[in-house]
């Protein structure tokens, strides 16, 4: 089982993270033509600021995770091998009703329009890629994957 | 074991999935009176009409689920006796089946007023696959729409049928539309946007009369008002299925009546879903909910108590929703409306508005017991999270309406005085997250 694992301390608030991720969830996958396309920069990887300190929060990827079980539609599914939650990877579609940003406590789901409809997005653990792209794009070895076994 | 849930949809199913992962050897039968193959959410029905989604997505489990989790599952099956002495269960049928564990998860009905010629055709509820069948059937001849109650069930069809081009008009009783799970301003952004895409509403109203000889032709306001109305869907609340629990003299009341083990008073018969009623903690009373995340919580739980795990369910909040009506997004949590009965001194409402945001937080004690958010709705997750912690917030309540107000105020040594791995929604208490904290904030 993956983690996403922070090391605080080396934060220093530089966002690239961010950038990656939008980057990397993007169809142009270059930030410029991004922004071209009059997109609204959508993340799913959040620095945010606490005590003028930065704070990275990632999805958890929780074991018993209350944005699957808030979801009306069951989209939001739990990866039986590799224990990644996602909600675009079913046979269920997400609907846009958005019980899975009421009831997820660490509040990194977001929403974006996807063809025309609103949907929610989270952090899929990169699913084309072997590393996250966010651990990549750190210049500090502050985002880490850990594998940790039960 | 021999495990008998009635219901499969929310409680019922997530019950199942549970008490399979934890019992392998356990017989689970799953009993529903709807003519359905597989489960599906109530809650996408409304979709269904705007082709949001397909027919082939309100199912939320996977087609191979029952012979996944080995369930045995009978459709077209009404209960309607319960014998507890005996602990045998007996169908419509005349199937009788045995018992050793009994869940009721028989969830909800429409409510439907007492009005005159409430039975002509082209009348309809909705809640259930049937029910938006029959609507489907009949929206050719149909061109007036009236929907009785602007509760979110209500808005939801209102809103799909508006988008589908028919004439939609809506009549609710209080002065506001949501009146649940709103203030007077978060109902506002809400009802101008509709009302912007061609809804009309009619507050403080309600329907004497319709009329018509067959089908209906036009309802009958209190103001008098004569509306024009080939159909009328009614959607003013729900009532829980509670009747065979009553007729099996269990305790009831608005709702079935339940410990903190979801155990009714017979020790064998556990209840989940909306059928139940519980102590909510935001408005001190006991209250059914009619909330998907709620029922889906209430049946895990309810699978480990069946099973002897003693898990107990407590910090319920009743009322919970978040909805999307073209641009405006809306979510709230617990108790909104402060009422006059209640002991002012007690309560403080921080709030900011502007032209397209909205927020509203309602705190008793110092603790977080409400919320609404309109159009920035990213911080639901934490503010719900903190409603059922019970924390008191009197050190961050200057901080509660910035829009950096997220979890990792709480990602710090001082969290720890909380004692928050006490009484936490579950996902914040496994041991990889504990173990990333001490990583993190070197506790």
């Amino acid at each position: 089982m993956k983690k996403l694992f922070i090391n605080l301390e080396r934060c220093f608030g530089c966002k690239r993270c961010e950038l990656a991720c939008i980057i990397e969830h993007s169809e142009e996958k270059n930030y410029a033509y991004y922004l071209l396309n009059q997109k609204e920069p959508k993340t799913r990887i959040f620095v945010e600021n606490y005590l003028n300190r930065p704070i990275p929060l990632v999805c958890h990827h929780c074991k018993d995770a209350l944005c699957i079980s808030a979801c009306i539609s069951g989209c939001m599914q739990k990866d039986e091998k590799t224990d990644i939650v996602r909600n675009d990877n079913s046979e269920q579609k997400c609907v846009g009703c958005w019980m899975c940003i009421l009831n997820c406590p660490f509040n990194v789901i977001d929403r974006e329009m996807k063809n025309d409809e609103l949907q929610a997005i989270k952090c899929d653990f990169c699913a084309n890629r072997e590393i996250p792209a966010c651990v990549e794009a750190c210049p500090n070895e502050v985002i880490s994957v850990i594998d940790i076994n039960e | 074991m021999n495990i008998l849930i009635i219901g499969a949809s929310a409680a019922g199913i997530s019950a199942a999935e549970t008490l399979r992962k934890l019992d392998k050897n356990c017989n689970i039968t799953i009993l529903t009176k709807e003519n359905c193959n597989r489960p599906y959410s109530k809650s996408l029905l409304a979709y269904l009409f705007s082709n949001r989604i397909d027919l082939n997505k309100i199912y939320f489990k996977p087609k191979n689920f029952f012979e996944k989790y080995n369930l045995t599952y009978f459709n077209n099956e009404e209960v309607i006796e319960i014998d507890r002495k005996n602990k045998f269960i007996k169908t419509k049928n005349n199937k009788k089946l045995n018992y050793d564990k009994l869940l009721l998860a028989t969830g909800s009905k429409s409510f439907i007023p007492e009005i005159n010629n409430i039975s002509l055709n082209n009348i309809f509820t909705f809640n259930e696959y049937q029910n938006y069948q029959d609507i489907k059937k009949n929206l050719n001849n149909a061109k007036n729409i009236v929907v009785l109650g602007a509760g979110f069930v209500g808005l939801e069809i209102a809103y799909a049928l508006n988008n589908l081009g028919f004439d939609v008009s809506i009549v609710e009783k209080c002065s506001q539309i949501l009146p649940n799970q709103m203030d007077n301003t978060g109902s506002y952004f809400i009802q101008k946007e509709l009302e912007n895409k061609g809804i009309k509403f009619f507050l403080n109203q309600s329907i004497i009369e319709i009329e018509g000889s067959k089908n209906i032709s036009n309802v009958i306001l209190s103001d008098k008002t004569r509306l024009k109305s080939n159909m009328l869907i009614i959607c003013s609340g729900v009532i829980p299925n509670k009747e065979i629990a009553k007729n099996a003299d269990l305790e009831t009341k608005k709702g079935l009546v339940v410990d903190e083990y979801l155990t009714t008073s017979d020790n064998n018969i556990y209840g989940a879903g909306d059928i139940i009623e519980l102590y909510d903690i935001t408005t001190k009373s006991s209250n059914c909910s009619g909330s998907w995340a709620n029922a889906v919580i209430q049946g895990q739980y309810a699978a480990y108590n069946i099973l002897g795990y003693k898990k107990r369910y407590k910090n319920f909040i009743a009322v919970q929703n978040s909805i999307q009506f073209y641009n405006v997004a809306a979510t709230s949590n617990g108790k909104v409306h402060i009422d006059l009965s209640d002991d002012q001194s007690n309560y403080e409402v921080l709030s900011i508005k502007e032209k397209n945001y909205y927020k509203k937080i309602v705190l008793r004690d110092n603790k977080i017991i409400g919320f609404i958010l309109i159009n920035k709705i990213n911080q639901a997750g934490l503010l719900s999270a903190l409603i059922k912690l019970q924390l008191d917030i009197s050190e961050y309540k200057e901080k509660l309406l910035y829009d950096d107000f997220t979890y990792s105020y709480f990602i710090d040594e001082k969290f720890e005085q909380y004692n928050a791995y006490a009484e936490i929604p579950d996902c914040w208490k496994y041991n990889e997250w504990y173990l990333e904290r001490k990583f993190c904030a070197g506790i």
